[in-house]
């Protein structure tokens, strides 16, 4: 409820005193048909995959590509296969999970940057780098990365053990071989 | 381990560093005008009265014989300080096309407060002719509708200058330092004293350039002062909610941490 009541304000914030903040002035003129705007940006929770669909040169490899994104994230469960699910245990991915933020957000950023330059460039290496942490690094993070031992149980903690209520069975007891 | 506070903040950085680049990535690519002291300017802002009526007479007596204001009608006039009296007397200069009466013929009246402001063309290809090709926009959103709000119109109004050597301008086009490409198809609408202010204020260029840009960011959102006061509101509701939520998650808590 604290996180909740963190966001709402901050939330509220922006809703009241910053509202066209994430918008485009384009988006109070009209519509016409026979005039285009010079530059197409969409709205900025698209900008990462508007960088990866413009980060490749070929069209349909591009909107290949920007769904390939999303899809990516279906298959997971295969590709993640570390037997521990929490990213406190795993020492390695958890920096590789900044570094996967750090990608997204520099994604977003050369997506709302004008295609040419320095920036394809980047947004190419992006890119590149978006799907080798799905499909190179996960799989072979589970493979390598030795995760630090589990908490017995996580009702011990929690329930303050000992203090008479029975614990639950181990919780490294449940999780898969 | 991470902690939860210095998470959050990680978010809040990334949000913050994200979107402000992301939506001023287009402005990066119009000429950099300066930004100017507005009393509708940050959260508690508010209109300044004068400064919207004088905006107003500026805009009925200069832009609008080109532009229109089509999302504008004569009552929302209260908001500027006019009482209704004044408003109908506004309204009452005005004729606008009604019906159909009893026998199927449109008539024209005088206009009354409910009115729409009337467009100063019937339509897009007569405001077309009537401008050299060029289309005066409508200026009910014109405020939101450019990167850089209020200060690009004010820059905009205020930047007719002397055509610098080694620039050409089209014919029928005019300089304008602040304008895309420096040629705008507007010539430079405000003079000194081209209008006569009711309250006495000196009706000098830049005076009327801040005054009718005032005028249009209050056009553009006429309700932002509920908004912000609401937003206030708001926000200390949540923030006296937070300290609640924050103390009693510490309590409930305080066995494990």
């Amino acid at each position: 409820m604290f996180g909740l009541s963190v966001f709402l304000t901050i939330m509220a914030a922006v809703v009241f005193f910053l509202p066209n903040s994430m918008g485009h002035p384009d988006n109070y003129i009209p519509a016409n048909p026979m005039v285009t705007p010079a530059h197409i940006v969409p709205e900025w929770y698209f900008l990462p995959f508007y960088a990866i669909l413009r980060a490749v040169p070929d069209k349909l490899l591009g909107v290949l590509a920007m769904f390939a994104a999303i899809a990516v994230l279906f298959v997971l469960p295969w590709l993640d296969r570390s037997p521990v699910r929490s990213a406190s245990f795993r020492p390695i991915y958890k920096i590789m999970f900044w570094v996967f933020l750090l990608d997204c957000v520099a994604l977003t950023y050369l997506g709302a940057m004008p295609a040419e330059g320095i920036y394809v460039v980047l947004s190419r290496l992006c890119t590149v780098y978006y799907f080798f942490h799905f499909i190179v690094l996960l799989p072979a993070l589970s493979i390598f990365e030795t995760p630090r031992s589990l908490p017995r149980s996580i009702g011990k903690p929690v329930l303050g053990g000992g203090n008479g209520i029975p614990a639950p069975a181990p919780a490294a007891a449940r999780e898969k071989p | 381990m991470m902690g939860c506070l210095q998470k959050l903040i990680l978010f809040l950085l990334t949000f913050l560093v994200t979107v402000p680049v992301a939506t001023t990535a287009r402005s990066a690519e119009s000429i950099p005008f300066p930004s100017q002291e507005w009393s509708f300017n940050g959260p508690f802002g508010t209109f300044n009265r004068g400064e919207l009526q004088r905006g107003f007479q500026v805009y009925k007596e200069v832009c609008a014989t080109c532009h229109s204001l089509n999302f504008i009608s004569f009552r929302n006039l209260t908001d500027l300080g006019f009482n209704e009296n004044e408003i109908k007397a506004i309204a009452a200069e005005f004729q606008v096309e009604d019906g159909p009466n009893n026998e199927g013929e449109m008539f024209e009246r005088a206009a009354i407060p409910s009115d729409m402001w009337p467009a100063p063309y019937p339509n897009d290809n007569a405001a077309r002719a009537s401008n050299n090709g060029a289309l005066p926009p409508d200026l009910s959103l014109m405020v939101d509708a450019r990167a850089g709000g209020a200060d690009y119109l004010y820059a905009l109004l205020s930047g007719y200058h002397e055509i610098p050597q080694g620039k050409e301008v089209g014919e029928g086009m005019y300089y304008n330092a602040y304008y895309p490409g420096n040629q705008i198809a507007m010539p430079s609408p405000l003079v000194d004293d081209g209008v006569e202010y009711a309250d006495g204020t000196r009706a000098t260029l830049v005076q009327q350039a801040r005054d009718v840009t005032a005028f249009l960011a209050w056009a553009t959102e006429p309700n932002m002062e509920q908004r912000k006061r609401m937003g206030v509101m708001v926000i200390i509701f949540l923030l006296v909610m937070t300290v609640l939520f924050y103390y009693s998650k510490k309590k409930i808590w305080s066995d494990v941490h």
